[in-house]
């Protein structure tokens, strides 16, 4: 009762809070875990309330997204933090009642020579969505992927080439000079395919580089691939995904997939790394990631996708629905089932099935 | 006896003074834009449920294309932006702060959950040069005389092979558009009203689409503040404005 009131104070104050032409726009999302694990079952609520500070002039924009979680239950124990729901490292079994997170905060500034960010921003590089070798941030929350991430600090600067093509480069500070971060990407658009090429390096011996694509032929086609190399280039590795996506039923039905592959990635189950060792998802050397979505009507659509680690067979499919109660109101079922034999990599560390039902209200 | 026939068969030729072609012609002149700017409302109706959704728009011919850019701000999608130039789109997401482009068999979907798609809203191409027309009559739609035109089309880069047209023949632009699969079945059924004199262009402000494949569905565009003589920088129609 009490976090709900909390939110509710804070969303009414962000109805009626607005000064300096600042506008204040955000939402609340309420999320009802339930966990099956091979001992337990867990129960977990969390509730979000994301509070949009803007303000957008013709030459500059400042943008926040605040986070403001409260929580009641727990994780189950083996719920890994590399996974971790809406994005909070949260110790597994430990009770946390509020959190803030400030997921980004920058100041983006139009001069006539390019874009400049400043601030806790996304650095965005490659095609948009899984699987992308060129993401700074390979979280994957396997029960959600709608899950906002965590920016990085940096200093952007963007500048066009032409109306499709121009040139993406930051710096992120992490401590020490040869310890940050510090990347570009030239990009374009021929015959009808973006593309481009990027350089990335987060930190001292993480190194990559490599290219990326998306257009059509007859469906719609997507590579990547990122070389990765230390900073001696004695340590190296390919990072490669393709994937083609194609709609059905005059585009309500939407289907894609994916193939990942990762050089360094384990060919067996006792050889797996933990999450996070590298800068690549998972542990296995190859995956598959299917997506099928169909839209009932405006107010009706159902998703479902799957994870599917090709080395050892395990997965993880979660089918969800979402049903738009009213005007920016929406009912969100979200399951997750584990799928492997035991001693494999998603039924190892996750849980059995994870039901989450979601209410989302946007202002 | 004889003269009398002849007159009679003559009757229709000297009813349609003017021809299908003309007309086309002459609905191109009122439909199709160099510029355009302007704000709309989308509501979309399901079985009586609503959702409105709100954004500007921007449009501009360049060379032989077209390129549109619009920005939704309605709450729940403020700050989602489209860039559409010829037959791509590219779709800037507020959350991801990334650009994400659409692949081409997309472009057929229902732009925000709607029974317009993205190629129809942004539709810009003149139908005389892709299309063949036919008049089949005159017909009444709320006490205006229309003349009733089907057109077919000549080239392959359609979105719809045949149009049945119903044209305001004072104003000389259409108040419903039927849309035909090369099959022969009705997609879609576009009913234009509130038609507006933007000096001397004819255009409809209130728009409602039926998508046909769907039952008790309907969706009304109401269009504010048109500018169609104003003429638009190349910069908005960027990926860079996009991330603005």
């Amino acid at each position: 009762m009490r976090k709900i009131l909390i939110s509710l104070f804070l969303l009414n104050a962000c109805a009626s809070f607005s000064f300096a032409s600042i506008d204040l726009s955000g939402a609340i999302q309420n999320d009802a875990y339930l966990f099956k694990t091979t001992n337990n079952v867990n129960f977990y609520d969390e509730l979000q309330d994301k509070l949009v500070f803007t303000r957008q002039t013709p030459d500059w924009r400042f943008y926040a997204d605040l986070r403001v979680y409260s929580f009641y239950g727990e994780l189950p124990a083996s719920f890994s933090p590399a996974l971790p729901v809406s994005n909070i490292a949260i110790s597994p079994g430990v009770p946390l009642n509020y959190s803030f997170d400030l997921l980004r905060a920058f100041i983006r500034y139009e001069s006539p020579a390019g874009v400049w960010t400043a601030g806790k921003t996304y650095i965005n590089f490659g095609n948009f969505g899984i699987f992308n070798p060129f993401d700074i941030n390979k979280t994957v929350d396997l029960s959600d992927l709608s899950m906002d991430k965590d920016g990085i600090l940096a200093l952007q600067y963007e500048a066009a080439f032409s109306d499709l093509s121009g040139v993406k480069l930051y710096v992120g500070p992490q401590g020490g000079v040869t310890n940050s971060a510090l990347g570009g990407s030239i990009f374009g658009n021929i015959a009808s395919f973006d593309g481009g090429i990027v350089y990335n390096r987060l930190g001292t011996d993480t190194n990559k580089a490599g290219i990326y694509l998306k257009g059509d032929i007859l469906v719609g086609v997507n590579f990547s691939y990122a070389y990765h190399f230390d900073d001696e280039l004695t340590n190296n590795f390919s990072e490669a995904s393709a994937g083609i996506d194609y709609d059905f039923l005059d585009g309500k039905l939407q289907t894609a997939l994916t193939y990942y592959y990762d050089e360094k990635g384990s060919l067996t189950t006792n050889n797996y790394r933990p999450y996070g060792y590298d800068d690549v998802y998972f542990t296995a050397r190859q995956y598959l990631f299917g997506d099928l979505k169909y839209t009932y009507d405006e107010f009706l659509s159902f998703e479902l996708y799957l994870f599917l680690n090709l080395e050892d067979y395990s997965g993880v499919i979660a089918p969800s629905a979402t049903y738009t109660l009213s005007d920016g109101l929406d009912l969100t079922l979200l399951v997750s089932f584990v799928t492997g034999s035991g001693g494999d990599e998603f039924s190892d560390n996750l849980y059995q099935y994870a039901l989450d039902v979601r209410l989302t209200a946007k202002l | 006896m004889l003269k009398w026939i002849f007159m009679i068969l003559l009757i229709p030729a000297f009813t349609f003074s003017i021809t299908a072609e003309e007309i086309v012609r002459s609905v191109d002149r009122n439909m199709v834009f160099d510029n355009e700017t302007g704000k709309a409302v989308m509501i979309i109706d399901r079985e009586g449920k609503k959702m409105t959704k709100t954004f500007v728009m921007y449009a501009k011919k360049k060379g032989g294309g077209n390129e549109s850019f619009s920005e939704f701000t309605n709450p729940e999608d403020r700050g989602t932006k489209y860039l559409k130039i010829d037959n791509e789109l590219w779709i800037y997401l507020p959350d991801a702060d990334d650009i994400l482009k659409i692949s081409g068999h997309m472009l057929r979907q229902g732009m925000m959950g709607s029974d317009i798609s993205y190629e129809d809203m942004m539709r810009n191409e003149d139908m005389f040069s892709r299309y063949t027309a036919v008049m089949t009559g005159e017909t009444n739609i709320d006490g205006i005389i229309c003349y009733d035109v089907t057109i077919t089309a000549k080239v392959e880069d359609v979105t719809y092979y045949k149009e049945r047209l119903l044209v305001d023949e004072q104003r000389m632009v259409e108040l419903e558009r039927d849309l035909y699969a090369k099959s022969g079945r009705l997609l879609k059924v576009f009913s234009q009203k509130g038609i507006k004199d933007y000096n001397g262009r004819y255009y409809p402000t209130v728009i409602t689409v039926k998508d046909m494949k769907r039952e008790d569905s309907l969706t009304t565009i109401e269009l504010k503040d048109l500018d169609f003589d104003t003429p638009l920088s190349q910069e908005i129609f960027t990926r860079q404005n996009l991330k603005k």
